[in-house]
């Protein structure tokens, strides 16, 4: 299957280009970027043929079969038009839009097209949101009644010198995709309002870099996620509380405990050893690598998905859905209202 | 009898009587020799996008005390220049407005420079890693450069205050490539860009183990004047629990006679220790930096 990617910067360095360049059957075809100088150290830097600085003279090639798009995310509705109207399949990284009509008429060029989008989640690979899924779906906590989320990052500079994230949903379209994501995966819950308060805590940026937004899905579970740029530390955790008991999962740690019952010593035993994990994960190098890791597990099923012409792993409705609520906390945050999703 | 060393005027200050406290720590260092039309040039501290009340930025309220100082007793016909350059993770530009820099700069008449854009001029200094240094022109052509530091603490050379300020002051964006020979680099640096006076904002210090930008704040209110940048560094060294001597660009620095480890303290006597470095803290943390580097290598760029 032959890939190119659009888009060399740090998730393209980081995430698609080293997890592509240790599948089999697969080859990186050509490289895009606007800054040729860039493009060509990637090309170099991973052993890809081509390289070029606009996505036309990929498209030209009617052996390539799938196009990553690792651009700004203000860049992704012209570029997945333009893809999908060259009948190639796309990757695109998260957040799919930067507003749902964008989306929308992502979704509406695809589907005209009949290719095929995928967007990247790759949070959703992570063994522990993948084993909380499961114990949320097999009903050991009972009927979920609220899920709690901290998404907190460092302001973007740590990764990128692209200033595309400071304009008014600033840290809503940051990493706060990952998290809104996982929680509609692991719940399968569907959102119905959006009530959300935060904004610019610098007082003179003018961008949104902390909100809190409160979902209430259509089964009445109530998700609230904290999300802020401010804190200056790594911090991605979710608390599912349900009728039977409470899961905590921490991705980045490794760590899934589930708690029932009246806490016991024993139960604070077990919770450090879950925590005790993460010296072997480091040890051993896991830690480390597991982020990279991720975008191979995504990959092969997203291959897998377009062979057998299956579900992709990241529907593009997923994406909208994940896009609705973020744009919903945003017009919130903006007008102090409740918004409802329609989707 | 004359004491032996450099002069550090020492004043304890929080924010709110700052500039009364400022004043009095410019007194007990003597009058400035600039004329009513010299060109100042004001280094501060916008390393990466925390809040000033962080401790890890200069707090717009120092710069507006200083910018205060220098135009009530040195007059409205100076020029002054706040400077700073981009880096790895710094887009001072943006840092200049978001953290409230804009007004002050605006109120007191002084223009801000972004070194990296500013025409160079290159000075030979025959250092071990640069042969010459890339001097921005705003500092060649200054009469008087203040360097206005953190009092912080740094993963990579324990202490980040008056001399590797002047790091700041290297055009380069990419100045993380200088980061396995950072304590060659900050002295060769200061060869050429020698602070003539050193004003640190110590009154929320930046410490722990991921300094500078990444630690905590405390609150040490502490105002530090002085122009010899190696002797107030070997100074906040103590104050941060490490010895002077073991942090190596404040040893090399005395070595090329950029100043003298040797101090004496004037003004207020409130002094004591900020910081205490945990050793196993520290080690472990340098160990985790070393594996994430292996594994970043093995993983064909990292995670």
């Amino acid at each position: 299957m032959k890939f190119a990617i659009v888009g060399c910067g740090a998730i393209a360095w980081r995430g698609h280009l080293p997890a592509l360049s240790k599948l089999e059957d697969v080859e990186v075809t050509s490289v895009v970027d606007l800054d040729k100088t860039r493009a060509k150290r990637t090309a170099k830097k991973f052993g890809v043929r081509r390289y070029y600085t606009t996505v036309d003279e990929i498209l030209k090639d009617e052996e390539l079969d799938v196009v990553v798009i690792a651009t700004p995310t203000p860049t992704h509705k012209d570029l997945a038009i333009k893809v999908a109207d060259a009948g190639k399949h796309i990757i695109v990284e998260k957040p799919l839009a930067t507003s749902l009509s964008e989306g929308l008429s992502i979704k509406e060029t695809v589907k005209k097209n009949n290719v095929k989008l995928c967007v990247v989640q790759n949070y959703r690979y992570f063994p522990s949101i993948r084993q909380a899924r499961k114990i949320v779906r097999q009903g050991f906590l009972g009927k979920i009644t609220n899920i709690y989320g901290i998404a907190h990052t460092p302001w973007p500079n740590q990764w990128t010198r692209g200033t595309w994230l400071y304009y008014e949903p600033g840290v809503l379209l940051d990493f706060s995709p990952h998290i809104v994501d996982a929680i509609l995966w692991i719940t399968n819950g569907k959102p119905q309002r959006v009530y959300a308060i935060g904004g610019d805590f610098t007082g003179h940026s003018n961008f949104i870099n902390y909100a809190q937004i409160s979902i209430v899905f259509k089964n009445k579970v109530i998700g609230t996620i904290d999300v802020s740029w401010l804190t200056g530390t790594f911090r991605y955790h979710l608390y599912f509380m349900g009728t039977s008991g409470m899961l905590e999962v921490d991705p980045r740690f490794n760590v899934v405990f589930r708690s029932h019952g009246i806490p016991t010593p024993i139960d604070d035993i077990r919770y450090f050893l879950t925590r005790m994990k993460i010296i072997g994960d480091v040890a051993t190098g896991r830690f480390f690598t597991m982020p990279q890791l991720v975008y191979q597990y995504f990959y092969k099923d997203f291959i897998r998905a377009l062979e057998t012409n299956g579900r992709m792993p990241v529907t593009i409705e997923e994406a909208l859905e994940t896009l609705a609520v973020l744009e919903g906390a945003y017009k919130s945050i903006k007008n102090n209202v409740i918004v409802d999703i329609e989707l | 009898m004359r004491k032996k060393g450099s002069k550090i005027i020492v004043v304890n200050s929080d924010y709110k009587t700052l500039y009364y406290k400022l004043e009095k720590a410019m007194n007990l260092y003597g009058s400035l020799p600039l004329k009513s039309d010299s060109t100042v040039v004001i280094k501060i501290n916008l390393c990466d996008a925390r809040t000033p009340d962080t401790g890890a930025i200069t707090h717009p309220l120092f710069l507006d005390a200083i910018l205060r100082f220098l135009r009530e007793n040195y007059g409205y016909n100076l020029e002054i220049k706040v400077v700073e350059s981009d880096a790895s993770v710094a887009l001072p530009d943006l840092f200049i407005e978001w953290f409230g820099f804009t007004e002050i700069l605006n109120k007191w008449n002084a223009k801000y420079v972004n070194l990296s854009r500013d025409a160079i001029i290159y000075k030979e200094t025959n250092g071990r890693v640069l042969k010459s240094v890339p001097v921005p022109k705003t500092i060649n052509d200054a009469d008087f450069f203040i360097t206005v530091p953190k009092l912080k603490t740094n993963s990579l050379t324990k202490i980040t205050c008056c001399l590797k300020n002047q790091f700041g002051c290297l055009p380069t964006v990419r100045k993380n490539k200088y980061h396995n020979v950072i304590d060659d680099v900050i002295v060769e640096v200061n060869t050429v860009m020698r602070p003539d006076l050193c004003i640190v904002d110590g009154i929320i210090s930046h410490v722990g183990i991921q300094g500078p930008a990444f630690g905590y704040p405390f609150h040490s209110n502490l105002i530090l004047v002085g122009n010899d940048p190696v002797a107030i560094d070997a100074f906040v060294s103590k104050l941060l629990g490490f010895n002077p001597k073991s942090v190596g660009h404040i040893v090399k620095a005395r070595r090329m006679g950029i100043g003298e480890m040797e101090y004496y303290l004037v003004g207020d006597a409130n002094i004591h220790r900020i910081y205490k470095p945990n050793s196993l803290e520290w080690l472990l943390f340098k160990l985790g930096l070393y594996l994430r580097n292996i594994t970043k290598k093995k993983t064909n760029g990292g995670s």
